[in-house]
């Protein structure tokens, strides 16, 4: 008998940051490394993740009719496109969050624990319902932010609420930094932002324009092995399923990009 | 700003009315507790802008020589910090004191200076609350005595007691010592940048200066109708003197604005 997966969920309070895509890349790089993942996507009425995984049109049963005993979880699963391994629950667009309560959540969770290594669940924004429901049947948590003020006090207030409810060590991926800012002076530093929130670092992604293309093409950026962001999102996966992988120098790709383009503009000129 | 003082006031109930001595039950003292909070919040919060407090810098052997900086800040003038002869016990120039005190209530009586109270609650029949872990953004704490943070207090998150607020960390949000109207009470943290302080009526927010909050711990009390911040030190703490004020804190007098 195979040993249950872990239940992990992907949330952050504020919208915007980033969950979605974190919660695509992260299941894409756990299934390259040859893990079996369901993605299950809690934003019940404002479904996303299929769109960034590519996977809307074979949408036939969702969430809210496995919950509602019309579908069993295995009939509402979609297989993805690209990879073996990997699976997708997806939300229903046509109700809201309501229509799920944590305890159907957390079985519909331990359902799919017993048949897969990770569970990814993709929180919506807020601290309202689709946020409990989305906790419900997680044993893990990370925290998506952005280097921003506002984003990092929702940020806060999630971990605080998480605590509350018994939630063990949430670990934090801070996205979209950009090192250049960073170096100016005009984005909050990584530092500052970990002072603040105080819990593991799970990792650091690059603000990247590949992550925007691959996002509204639905092929997740870790699929490109150009991609800084896709770089970034394979290592959290490989951390989180426990390998040590030192983080990325930001500025060291920066001295190489400038070493190059110093060569290219010396042969030019 | 305005929103703390909004959901202040949403909380708002009838006035409530005391004329025991101190002989409350904690309920009832804890009642009129959040309404004297909000009474004050809906009064302060009128009021155009919340004023800056003002900071105490460096070591007080290097500052004694220094003279003061007086008055308060113009419109569109942020960076107000006022640096003082750090000595508890002296007389405080006229000049220093009217300076400021248009921004503020003043609740003192006349001519008097506050009664600094010490850090030490001993002797009280209310103990102090002590906290462990971060007060992340959200929370509120609220005590019917001295608070004392074992961690962080984060931007967003709230601290009010009816007497002393100690931060083992670094306050980022909002704390509201004596906030049933005792303006003896102090706010000490190991790093002080809150968001907001009140001290009973006395509200301020920090300078923004682009230094940013010292590296030291800090002390910030009521002078003089000012929230002054000073750095902490033995010495100062040694001066701040007994517990001299009334058992009830509920009985000290709050006024309202001119």
């Amino acid at each position: 008998m195979r040993q249950p997966g872990q239940v992990i969920v992907i949330t952050s309070g504020k919208g915007g940051v980033g969950k979605t895509t974190a919660t695509a890349n992260i299941g894409t790089a756990l299934a390259l490394l040859g893990h079996r993942v369901a993605l299950v996507d809690a934003d019940i009425g404002l479904r996303n993740l299929d769109v960034v995984m590519g996977l809307e049109n074979r949408i036939v049963y969702d969430l809210v009719d496995v919950v509602e005993g019309f579908a069993r979880v295995r009939q509402a699963l979609i297989k993805d496109k690209r990879f073996e391994g990997l699976y997708l629950l997806p939300a229903a667009q046509t109700r809201d969050k309501s229509a799920v309560s944590p305890l159907q959540m957390k079985s519909v969770c331990d359902e799919l624990k017993a048949d897969f290594d990770f569970v990814i669940v993709d929180s919506p924004a807020g601290i309202e319902q689709g946020f409990r429901n989305a906790i419900a049947g997680a044993e893990r948590a990370v925290i998506v932010t952005t280097p921003e003020v506002a984003a990092v006090r929702d940020a806060d207030r999630i971990i605080g609420l998480l605590e509350a409810d018994g939630m063990a060590e949430p670990q934090l991926i801070l996205n979209r930094i950009r090192h250049q800012m960073v170096r100016r002076g005009d984005m909050m530093d990584i530092d500052d932002v970990i002072e603040i929130l105080a819990i593991d670092l799970l990792g650091i992604v690059p603000e990247d324009e590949a992550i925007i293309v691959s996002t509204n093409r639905g092929d997740p950026a870790v699929t490109s092995s150009a991609s800084r962001a896709g770089l970034a999102f394979k290592n959290i996966a490989r951390r989180l399923r426990g390998e040590v992988v030192p983080f990325l120098q930001l500025d060291e790709a920066r001295g190489l990009l400038a070493r190059l383009s110093r060569i290219m503009k010396l042969s030019s000129g | 700003m305005r929103a703390v003082g909004t959901s202040d006031r949403a909380r708002r109930t009838g006035p409530a009315r005391t004329g025991g001595k101190g002989r409350e039950e904690p309920e009832i003292l804890e009642g009129l507790a959040r309404d004297i909070v909000s009474r004050l919040s809906a009064t302060l919060f009128a009021e155009d802008d919340v004023p800056v407090f003002a900071r105490t810098r460096g070591e007080p052997a290097t500052e004694a020589e220094e003279p003061p900086l007086a008055g308060r800040p113009r419109a569109g003038e942020d960076v107000v910090t006022r640096r003082e002869r750090p000595d508890l016990s002296g007389e405080t120039p006229p000049a220093r004191a009217a300076g400021r005190e248009s921004g503020f209530r003043r609740d003192l009586p006349a001519g008097g200076r506050p009664v600094l109270r010490a850090l030490d609650p001993a002797g009280t029949d209310r103990p102090a609350l002590l906290v462990r872990g971060t007060v992340r953004s959200g929370r509120q704490v609220r005590h019917n005595g001295d608070i004392v943070v074992l961690g962080d207090v984060n931007p967003g998150a709230q601290v009010v007691a009816a007497r002393d607020i100690v931060v083992m960390g670094t306050l980022r949000g909002m704390a509201h010592a004596g906030a049933t109207g005792d303006h003896t009470a102090v706010v000490a943290a190991f790093r002080l940048c809150p968001t907001q302080l009140r001290i009973a009526s006395y509200v301020a927010r920090p300078p923004e200066e682009p230094g940013g909050h010292p590296e030291y711990p800090e002390l910030a009390l009521v002078r003089d109708g000012v929230v002054v911040v000073r750095p902490l030190t033995t010495g100062m703490l040694s001066r701040l003197g007994p517990d001299s004020l009334s058992s009830d804190p509920v009985s000290s007098t709050i006024r309202r604005g001119p």
